[in-house]
């Protein structure tokens, strides 16, 4: 008896010890988990709060003109980043843009009652809810040391904040940084954006929308005038943004290390030929995670970390009261824009398929007709990403989210908030271990090549399932890229022709718009602007004798000389930001007609071409 | 007036069929079609037995198959021209199978007993209410009854089980209207408010009959009544110029009784929206906001850059809120300056319901107050219409200027009218009312300018034809506005650009010619 109560006492002792340790593992790998797939503001509050955001002038002395001095590291960098930036991004117009056309127009309609000037002011108020996006304005910054908001969505707002003590920016300039693990970057401030899940959590916070972060668009806004956020495929937008880095497989430094283990960790090229379709599916998956998570900050009214960052209708509209009390207002930022916005027909593809929360492929419960729906075309890629991860139970777990959601989408005309919230929880949790799950998986030729092929056979001739615009948007990218990265031809063909079809780069203005900006450049330096050899650079980033070419380019140390505050100056000009308004205006109305001429049958025709050529 | 009496063996009685309509048209109340505010009349509700359209079908009574509107055809020309004899038949088709399929998982959809599956839309109470004689119940029906009529006679006659053996006897064409009624369950609609209500029970809803935007959106029709258009195009199987001719004002006593009727259907029904209890399925709220409640094209549309409504405003709404009142209640406030006791009180009420309808989040027991308050005053107005005894021509043609003026009306905004481009700066001019319309609130602002010049050219008045250019060209602009297979009015634009006049502009040269 004693010798078995010593027994029992001794096992006891040891079940115990062994849950104290796998409690301890579990709690270390949680955090580590956590550490490096989220490097989002939020995480990095308290990691970073002794740095601070330093401004585009500050990157702008390297990185504008590649030198003699900088030779040896062109096998990483390329050292046009801010004239790539500056000249050919968006984002650096970003600020511009609320000055501008548009900018004025909305800020009339969203403070009638204002006289046009202070309306244009109001607009520029952090609280109005535009700065967070167009200006990186609710980054937490320490006293003094805000990012300039005429840089618009500027280098370090993403790279992560540089100055201050520990900070990257000094390290950052020795070549033994290359050598260093992203967990140690990170620690200095900087975020890793190599890292597919990283990079797309970074967009999609304003591409999508963080309400933690104070990026939020209203339905008053886009009701305005500001366009409807388009859905984000990650690797199709990087490469038109345009890109500002190289993709590892024409990074020299990356290419010729690729044994070595560490390289290869820390700048993760396990997957190389197939980055771009990892970029892509991984992206797809965090769109949904962030997708919900902004519902759920939306419609959890009690736990909003900052109330006028969550919910921009609160400063906009005081008289409306509470947000509990205008859910139905608060929720159209989250719902899916085209489910009402369409001019009604008869017959038309929405009735004749049904209502539900469509995952290609997969069949969903209804939700009943008239009832405005959660934007969904994250989930165009779940199908393709769960077979990826060869996690085939997920399929049940998605069915009891999709049910939770549909439930709380039918009790009430905007769903019931609670179960909204409730239903976006799972899913967030659930999107983020299956995100994990397809970046930790190999992309081989053989499975991008099978994710390619069961794309194409989403929409088989029986089913009656079709996907509206946004989604089949979405698969369309994400085909064209997978086929791509096969080094398929995609420029031309049945792959050219559906992604004409579905219009997935949208920037028929692009030339326009740099003849626009080398006159801007014209006026700004008093002196003709001869930039091709610097534009030819961006179409062969897989050429190293391209890059070195550019030491010594007339045109971009004349950039360096210019001051960044006088090319902003130049930017901000009526004319020049209204030109620029005028030429998205022209493209917006291509991306609006294209979806209104959609239709799921032209659709999956051109997809079934594309078929044929995958055989 | 017919003279040849054909005798004729019917269930063992003889009877005067063609003396009878003959008789019918005479004992016409010539004072007009005078009745009393019905309130929320119950339309079908009896406890009297339906016989069934087959049952007025002999050839010899109301099938003689003659020209439409002939008397004795009456059952010819409803079944062979009239849409309401096929509204059960569309329960049938893809569309309706289309519309119970998508609406299945709804609660108050009705399911089969051996399954989940959704019954058809023949055996739904929700499709039956308008689309047959009553919601199913087949114990209501006499021999003869079937659902499959669809709106037949007695849906609008009243069921026949007192007057089908007796309507056609001699004595009963000397009972007044109201005693065929009360004694015999035969309705009278010659009365225009009663026949209004009769329509307006379906094609606006009331609280047990509704099309709300779940249906709508699972593949029904909006619904957008107006009654003067409605009768205007209705295949009539009755004598409708003898109607109009006895009564001068018939157009426009028809389209203001409609516009006021309707108005206070679409208030009660929104008040029962409102308490949030459906009757269909207690245990669950009803949908709220409930979208069919708003301009459709507000939502519905295909978004456009510097779309027609940025550039004229929202007005006093938030973007993006949903306007409200752009049908039932757009065309009322010129006819409530004459009938309203209390102009101002109306005008207020539809403000303070407007108001808030068009919260971006309205407050049902709001609404629902302001709604009821808004059917009161509407009722204090109807007993008004109703009880005048003619609109003369004078009163007819200063409301047609009154329309005009209702939409040339100046905001205080202004909207733009030209984008600025390279060569040219944005331009902007004073906006008015018609600028700041969509498509609803224009349409009825043209159909009530419709109905008063047809009935001042059925008073011989000559104002009408000199502004009928401008009218066909507004009619022409709405109607263009929708492209082939489109339910939205995808072109509709008020404002001028280079290729086309403003409505501002049409109405403007209408009122010049109308003068003073």
């Amino acid at each position: 008896m004693q010798r078995l109560s010593l027994i029992r006492k001794l096992s006891a002792l040891g079940v115990f010890a062994l849950a104290a340790l796998v409690m301890i593992l579990l709690s270390g790998t949680s955090a580590h988990a956590d550490h490096t797939t989220s490097q989002s503001v939020a995480a990095s509050t308290d990691a970073w709060k002794n740095f601070f955001y330093q401004e585009a002038k500050d990157c702008k002395t390297c990185h504008t003109a590649p030198t003699d001095d900088f030779k040896g590291s062109l096998d990483l960098c390329m050292f046009t980043e801010y004239s790539i930036w500056k000249t050919h991004d968006k984002h650096a117009q970003a600020f511009a843009v609320l000055k501008g056309e548009r900018g004025r127009k909305i800020a009339a309609l969203l403070y009638p009652n204002k006289p046009k000037e202070e309306a244009e002011k109001s607009i520029l108020e952090l609280k109005a809810g535009c700065l967070g996006c167009h200006a990186m304005g609710t980054l937490p910054a320490a006293e003094g040391a805000k990012l300039d908001i005429e840089d618009g969505v500027s280098c370090t707002g993403c790279h992560g904040p540089s100055g201050g003590q520990g900070a990257w920016f000094g390290p950052h300039q020795q070549k033994k940084w290359r050598k260093e693990t992203p967990e140690t970057k990170y620690k200095a401030g900087e975020r890793d954006l190599r890292d597919p899940l990283i990079r797309a959590e970074l967009c999609v916070s304003c591409h999508i929308g963080n309400a933690d972060e104070g990026k939020v668009v209203t339905h008053a806004m886009m009701a305005a005038g500001h366009p409807p956020l388009p859905p984000i495929e990650m690797a199709t937008f990087s490469k038109n943004e345009p890109q500002h880095w190289r993709d590892a497989k024409d990074v020299p430094f990356l290419k010729s290390n690729l044994n070595d283990k560490d390289v290869v960790a820390n700048f993760h090229l396990e997957d190389l030929p197939f980055q771009r379709t990892k970029q892509a599916l991984v992206g797809n998956v965090i769109a949904i995670r962030e997708a919900f998570k902004l519902l759920k900050s939306r419609s959890d009214f009690a736990n909003a970390k900052n109330k006028n960052w969550t919910w921009p209708e609160l400063n906009q509209n005081p008289d409306l009261g509470e947000p509990e009390k205008r859910w139905s207002e608060l929720a159209l930022a989250t719902a899916d824009c085209f489910a009402c916005h369409h001019d009604l027909k008869y017959p038309g593809f929405r009735q004749a398929r049904g209502f539900s929360y469509h995952v290609p492929g997969v069949t969903t419960p209804r939700v009943i007709p008239g009832r405005p729906m959660v934007r969904s075309w994250p989930l165009a890629g779940l199908n393709l990403g769960i077979k990826h991860a060869e996690k085939p139970d997920d399929f049940g777990k998605l069915a009891t989210q999709l049910k939770q959601l549909t439930e709380a989408t039918n009790a009430q005309p905007f769903g019931n908030p609670k179960g909204l919230a409730t239903s976006a929880d799972g899913l967030i949790g659930w999107s983020t271990d299956l995100a994990a799950a397809i970046r930790s998986k190999p992309f081989t030729r053989e499975n991008v090549r099978e994710l390619a092929r069961n794309l194409c056979k989403l929409y088989p001739e029986d089913k009656t399932d079709e996907p509206d615009y946004e989604t089949a948007r979405q698969l369309g990218s994400l085909l064209a890229v997978a086929c791509a990265d096969l080094g398929m031809d995609t420029k031309t063909g049945a792959l050219a022709d559906l992604q004409t079809y579905l219009n997935t780069e949208p920037y028929q203005k692009r030339g326009e718009r740099l003849a626009e900006m080398e006159k801007v450049l014209r006026t700004a330096l008093g002196k003709p602007v001869d930039m091709t050899k610097f534009k030819e650079q961006l179409k062969e980033f897989g050429d190293q004798k391209s890059l070195e070419g550019l030491i010594g380019n007339e045109f971009l140390r004349d950039l360096r000389d210019l001051g960044n505050a006088k090319f902003t100056a130049a930017l901000l000009e009526k004319s020049v930001s209204d030109k620029f308004q005028q030429l998205s205006d022209e493209e917006e109305k291509i991306v609006l007609k294209t979806i209104s001429n959609y239709s799921p049958r032209e659709f999956r025709k051109k997809l079934d071409a594309v078929a044929a050529t995958l055989k | 007036v017919e003279t040849t009496v054909p005798l004729i063996r019917y269930r063992g009685r003889l009877l005067l069929l063609a003396a009878l309509v003959a008789v019918t048209w005479v004992l016409w109340p010539r004072s007009s079609a005078v009745g009393q505010p019905s309130g929320a009349e119950e339309i079908r509700a009896t406890e009297l037995k339906f016989h069934g359209a087959g049952s007025c079908s002999s050839m010899a009574c109301h099938n003689f198959n003659g020209p439409e509107g002939d008397p004795r055809s009456e059952y010819s020309t409803w079944a062979n021209g009239d849409k309401h004899s096929k509204a059960f038949t569309v329960l049938h088709n893809d569309r309706s199978v289309r519309i119970v399929r998508n609406l299945a998982s709804d609660p108050s959809i009705k399911k089969k007993k051996e399954s989940a599956e959704p019954l058809p839309a023949t055996e739904q109470p929700l499709c039956l209410k308008c689309h047959a004689t009553n919601d199913g119940n087949r114990d209501e029906g006499g021999e003869r009854f079937v659902l499959e009529d669809g709106v037949g006679c007695e849906v609008c006659h009243g069921a026949s089980q007192k007057y089908f053996t007796t309507h056609y006897l001699t004595g009963f064409k000397e009972l007044t209207p109201e005693e065929k009624e009360t004694t015999y369950g035969l309705r009278n609609l010659k009365d225009l408010g009663k026949r209004a209500d009769l329509c307006i029970s379906c094609h606006v809803g009331s609280k047990d009959k509704e099309v709300n935007h779940d249906l709508i959106a699972a593949g029904h029709p909006r619904l957008n009544f107006e009654l003067a258009g409605y009768h205007g195009i209705a295949h009539k199987h009755w004598q409708d110029a003898d109607e109009v001719s006895r009564n001068k004002d018939f157009y426009a006593r028809l389209w203001a009784i409609g516009q006021v009727k309707s108005a206070k259907a679409a208030l009660d029904l929104l008040a029962h929206r409102a308490t949030g209890v459906d009757p269909a399925a207690p245990n669950r709220q009803k949908p709220w906001p409930e979208f069919s409640e708003y301009a459709c094209y507000a939502c519905h549309k295909d978004l456009k850059v510097n779309s027609p409504r940025q550039r004229a405003g929202y007005g006093d709404r938030t973007p993006g809120s949903m306007s409200y009142g752009t049908w039932y209640l757009a065309a009322l406030p010129p006819l409530s300056d004459t009938f309203a006791g209390d102009p101002k009180e109306l005008s207020g009420g539809f403000a303070a319901l407007r108001k808030a309808m068009q919260q971006p989040a309205p407050n049902a027991a709001e609404v629902k107050k302001e709604a009821e308050k808004a059917s009161r005053v509407l009722d204090g107005m109807l007993k008004q219409v109703l009880n005048d005894k003619e609109f003369k021509a004078d009163r007819l043609r200063g409301w047609l200027t009154a329309y005009a003026n209702s939409g040339i009306e100046k905001t205080g905004r202004t909207v733009i009218i030209q984008e600025a481009t390279d060569t040219m700066p944005e331009k902007r001019r004073e906006a008015h009312r018609i600028d700041e319309m969509d498509w609803d609130e224009a349409t009825q602002l043209y159909l009530s300018m419709a109905a008063l010049s047809q009935a001042l050219t059925q008073d011989k008045d000559r104002k009408p034809a000199l502004i009928r250019p401008d009218m066909l060209a507004i009619k022409e602009r709405l109607k263009s506005a929708f492209p082939k297979n489109n339910d939205s009015p995808q072109r509709y634009d008020p404002l001028e650009k280079p290729s086309q006049k403003s409505l501002l502009e049409y109405l403007t040269s209408i009122r010049s010619l109308l003068g003073n």
